[in-house]
């Protein structure tokens, strides 16, 4: 039996194959319209959602009347007879299908909503797509809206992904979701539905980052207010965390000639020739990087294509910088974007009231272990609550 | 100053013409011996939005027959502000009507009213900014110049606009002053926007300026909002010194210590005659009952105290925490402020609109605090649901004499019964002891338009109104189909011109959301891609 983590992977590999091989498929089969992305902020009932490959937000309402589904993963052995399976696998000669990964709902939307009719290749190997009313589970098989009944060859561990309910406390900053619903006059998205999407996102249980307020320090634990939160988290430093103190820089301190770090996005083009920036930082340094599913997961490609490049500035407008190659980056710089120095802090000099971003993952108790910890950290330069 | 004798000398001029002329209220749009001069939004100060000097555009003139387009000028950018217009000004050695215009391209031109020839532009003032510089907001789409409507001072002969430039790392909001005749920037312009209030700074990276500029006492008002509430943002009020532009710069915001109280409303602030500011912010929170200093949802009015803005009054809706939570600001549409009412208790008004689709009406001598309005009505929009984005455009004011006080909203989604549109209410006073004002509806178009603009009014007098309102037809990302021009009688409501019936004609290309038409000596001015002129046919 694979691990819970290889287990995991497997599932967010199928998962991200699966809707790789539907392009276009959730938005048909959901009707009226669709975003899939990040939530990147929540003001009362809007959801800012930076869509998947798009930088342009989409800004979803959400009422009483939206259906908000969060996935969990659970165990082929407890599904029940009745409910709605959809399935990816490999299929066989004889048209038989042994599924790699399974998802379950009992109401018949997103991927449940269209006509679900025998096995389907994919085009691509021999993958193929399946689905139906679950009949029985030893053997597995699944009636189609036929009527026909396909038996599926079930080897190993096959990972489940249970569509629960879920209440609008799962709607997190750095949530992946798909909403679907009517757009209103003015373009906003007014949702009907919400999948949330763990395997794109810092879903719970992973390494992710937390924005808030320092509540009190306890030895070397801290209570922290998350900003967009209700209750506290305690935070425990890791031994070795990194600590640090963010310095916002006056942009027009920043002469030709300094030293600079960018971390940010590559743009289209020649490789390492244009950039927009995220942040930038005074000297050779990085900032602090959660996982692509956490920091950058709001952005473009969900972590791929991120730069990191430090260099002189050979020009400030357009912004350019010489790096140390040789080579030239232009910088595109977004009005949002902060100009820090960071400097190395102890954990005497944390207060109550102060504002910080914590960098961790959770632990068994449910709180977070720190790995790093930045003092007057600018939730623009990372999402998350 | 506030209350300068410069500036009462021209309301009570004002006044004294309108005695003549209308039985009450002052005069919109500014008129001379040889035409109408609209020199900024909605043509007055109090953001009115009414033009009483019309004689040749009137309800048996305009129909499809006799009115259309009569030249169109593409320019180098997206218009998003109302196109200004002074008559009779000699440029090129010839008197003519002029139509003055900005860009998102950070571009200024003047255009020959009569033809659409440019006299003089692009100027183009600085670089645009792209989308990815823009914090990647569509609000505005696709360069970021110069969004707001500028303003004319006759006087000085100069046009005053404001635009968005990234001369290095950091963004700066820049206003220049340009000689009116020829385009040149005069001696001391451009000024960098810089201020602080609270302890809260003026950050032009975060910002939208979208209002248009008002210029009061020789002060140029400049309001801001955020680019899609990303980010660290406040919404913040400007102030510059015509006179002295390296003066110290007046700046004042809502929520210092808060993110929201964006002033988003097309006409920017409006201001009375003592020279007070009206201001109308989005979401956000309130404090002031703390002793804080954030008020957002709110109607402000604030007096120039020295080198700063003053907060003297202000009104905040009860549910303002519904609002805020549901993103339905109060500050998409600003205020208008009303001619003296007669028969009233309440004979000096504020309007103004929200999202939430209701009009609100305050008392500017108390504009009441929490809870405090004179009266509210729901114009559009189901009060069962919670979103709302049904009036993010500026009211607009007619005082028809014997056939009553109008105030006209432009909004979206069908409200309670059965409004669409465009609502006309009457103002009148409700028949209680102390004779409060109040609105009635007088009609509505009872058909949905997908997201207009600002209507504006023109008439003859009291007489010949036509309500002028453009259907942008465009979402908040500025996508959709062409835009549509529609003129109503304004005390009927009858459909008099639509310019979707003679598409081939008469077809209004790329009209944007918030856009307002000009009218002014039998000419119709709309911003697009440049400008595009509507008159009566004959006189092609």
């Amino acid at each position: 039996m694979l691990g819970h983590q290889k287990a995991r992977l497997l599932w967010l590999a199928m998962v991200g194959l699966g809707l790789s091989l539907l392009p276009g498929a959730a938005q048909a089969q959901f009707g009226g319209d669709h975003v899939e992305g990040a939530i990147v902020d929540i003001r009362g009932d809007i959801l800012q959602v930076r869509p998947r490959f798009s930088m342009k937000l989409t800004r979803v309402i959400v009422d009483d009347k939206t259906e908000i589904q969060s996935p969990q993963i659970m165990a082929i052995n407890k599904l029940q007879p009745g409910v709605n399976v959809f399935g990816f696998g490999d299929y066989d000669a004889k048209g038989g299908i042994t599924p790699r990964f399974l998802m379950v709902s009992e109401e018949r939307r997103g991927f449940f909503a269209g006509k679900i009719r025998g096995v389907r290749g994919t085009g691509y190997g021999k993958s193929a797509m399946f689905g139906g009313k679950l009949k029985s589970v030893k053997p597995f098989v699944v009636t189609d809206d036929d009527g026909k009944e396909i038996t599926a060859t079930i080897q190993g561990f096959v990972p489940v992904m249970h569509n629960a309910k879920a209440d609008r406390t799962a709607l997190q900053v750095g949530k992946m979701i798909e909403a679907s619903g009517e757009r209103t006059a003015d373009g906003l998205l007014h949702a009907r539905a919400i999948d949330i999407q763990q395997g794109f996102g810092g879903g719970p249980g992973g390494a992710g980052a937390v924005f808030g307020e320092v509540v009190a320090v306890n030895g070397n634990s801290l209570e922290v207010m998350p900003r967009f939160g209700a209750e506290t988290i305690q935070a425990k430093l890791k031994e070795g965390a990194t600590l640090l103190r963010q310095i916002t820089v006056d942009p027009d301190t920043v002469k030709v000639g300094d030293t600079i770090t960018v971390q940010g996005k590559r743009l289209e083009g020649p490789p390492d020739t244009n950039a927009v920036a995220f942040v930038l930082l005074v000297g050779k340094q990085t900032y602090p990087q959660v996982s692509p599913q956490g920091f950058f997961a709001a952005f473009r490609g969900a972590g791929n294509g991120n730069v990191t490049a430090t260099g002189k500035v050979a020009s400030l407008s357009p912004f350019v910088l010489t790096l140390e190659d040789g080579k030239s980056l232009t910088v595109v710089i977004p009005g949002q974007t902060p100009v820090v120095d960071l400097r190395p802090l102890t954990l005497a000099e944390i207060k109550p009231g102060d504002k910080l971003m914590l960098i961790g993952s959770e632990s068994k108790d449910g709180g977070m272990v720190t790995t790093t910890l930045v003092v007057g950290a600018s939730p623009i330069v990372g999402f998350g609550n | 100053m506030p209350g300068s004798a410069s500036f009462r000398f021209r309301w009570r001029v004002c006044g004294l013409v309108l005695c003549v002329l209308l039985p009450s209220s002052l005069l919109t749009a500014k008129a001379t011996a040889q035409g109408v001069n609209i020199l900024t939004f909605h043509g007055n100060e109090a953001r009115l939005g009414w033009n009483a000097q019309e004689t040749q555009l009137t309800p048996s003139t305009v129909n499809s027959h006799s009115f259309g387009k009569l030249w169109e000028t593409p320019l180098d950018g997206q218009i998003y502000g109302s196109p200004l217009h002074v008559s009779d000004l000699e440029i090129g050695g010839k008197k003519r009507d002029v139509v003055f215009t900005a860009t998102e391209n950070n571009s200024v031109y003047a255009l020959d009213a009569s033809t659409g020839q440019i006299l003089w532009g692009p100027k183009t003032l600085a670089p645009s900014l792209n989308e990815t510089q823009y914090n990647d907001c569509n609000n505005i789409h696709p360069r970021h110049g110069i969004t707001s409507t500028p303003v004319i001072d006759l006087e000085k002969q100069t046009i005053y606009v404001c635009g968005v430039t990234q001369p290095g790392i950091r963004q700066v909001y820049q206003v220049w002053g340009l000689d009116l005749l020829t385009g040149d920037v005069r001696p001391g312009w451009p000024v960098t926007l810089k201020g602080r209030y609270q302890g809260c700074d003026f950050d032009a990276g975060q910002l939208t300026q979208r209002g248009a500029l008002n210029l009061i006492n020789g002060w140029l008002y400049i309001p801001f909002g955020s680019r899609c509430d990303i980010g660290e943002w406040h919404g913040w009020i400007m102030g510059v010194n015509t006179g002295d532009p390296s003066a110290l710069q007046r700046a004042f915001t809502p929520a210092p210590t808060i993110e929201g109280g964006g002033i988003w409303g097309s006409a920017g602030v409006s201001a009375d005659q003592d020279g007070n500011l009206y201001a109308v912010t989005g979401n956000g929170g309130y404090n002031l009952d703390k002793g804080g200093h954030n008020v957002c949802e709110s109607v402000l009015r604030l007096t120039p105290d020295g080198d700063g803005l003053k907060m003297s009054d202000y009104y905040v809706p009860a549910n303002w925490k519904d609002l805020d939570a549901a993103d339905v600001d109060m500050g998409g549409s600003s205020a208008i402020v009303l001619p003296d009412q007669p028969d009233t208790s309440t004979p000096h008004l504020v309007v103004t609109c929200g999202k939430d689709g209701l009009i609100y009406m305050v008392n500017r001598d108390k504009l009441g605090q929490v809870g405090g309005e004179v009266y509210k009505q729901r114009l559009f929009g189901d009060p069962n649901v919670s979103y709302h984005s049904n009036i993010k455009t500026t009211p607009a004011y007619f005082d028809g004499g014997e056939a009553g006080r109008f105030v006209y909203a432009t909004g979206n989604e069908t409200g309670p019964n059965g409004e669409a549109g465009v609502v006309a209410l009457k103002v009148v006073t409700d028949g209680s002891p102390n004779g409060k004002s109040r609105l009635q509806t007088a009609w509505t178009l009872k058909q949905e338009l997908h997201q207009p603009g600002a209507p504006t009014v023109s008439s003859n007098g009291s007489k010949e109104a036509i309500l002028w309102v453009i259907e942008s037809n465009k979402d908040d990302g500025d996508l959709g189909p062409p835009g549509v021009l529609h003129a109503f009688d304004a005390i009927t409501g009858k459909t008099l011109y639509r310019s979707d019936e003679d598409p081939t004609r008469d077809t209004l290309e790329d009209a944007r959301k918030f856009s307002c038409p000009t009218v002014a000596n039998g000419r119709v001015f709309v911003g697009t891609h440049g400008i595009v002129a509507y008159g009566l046919l004959h006189g092609k």
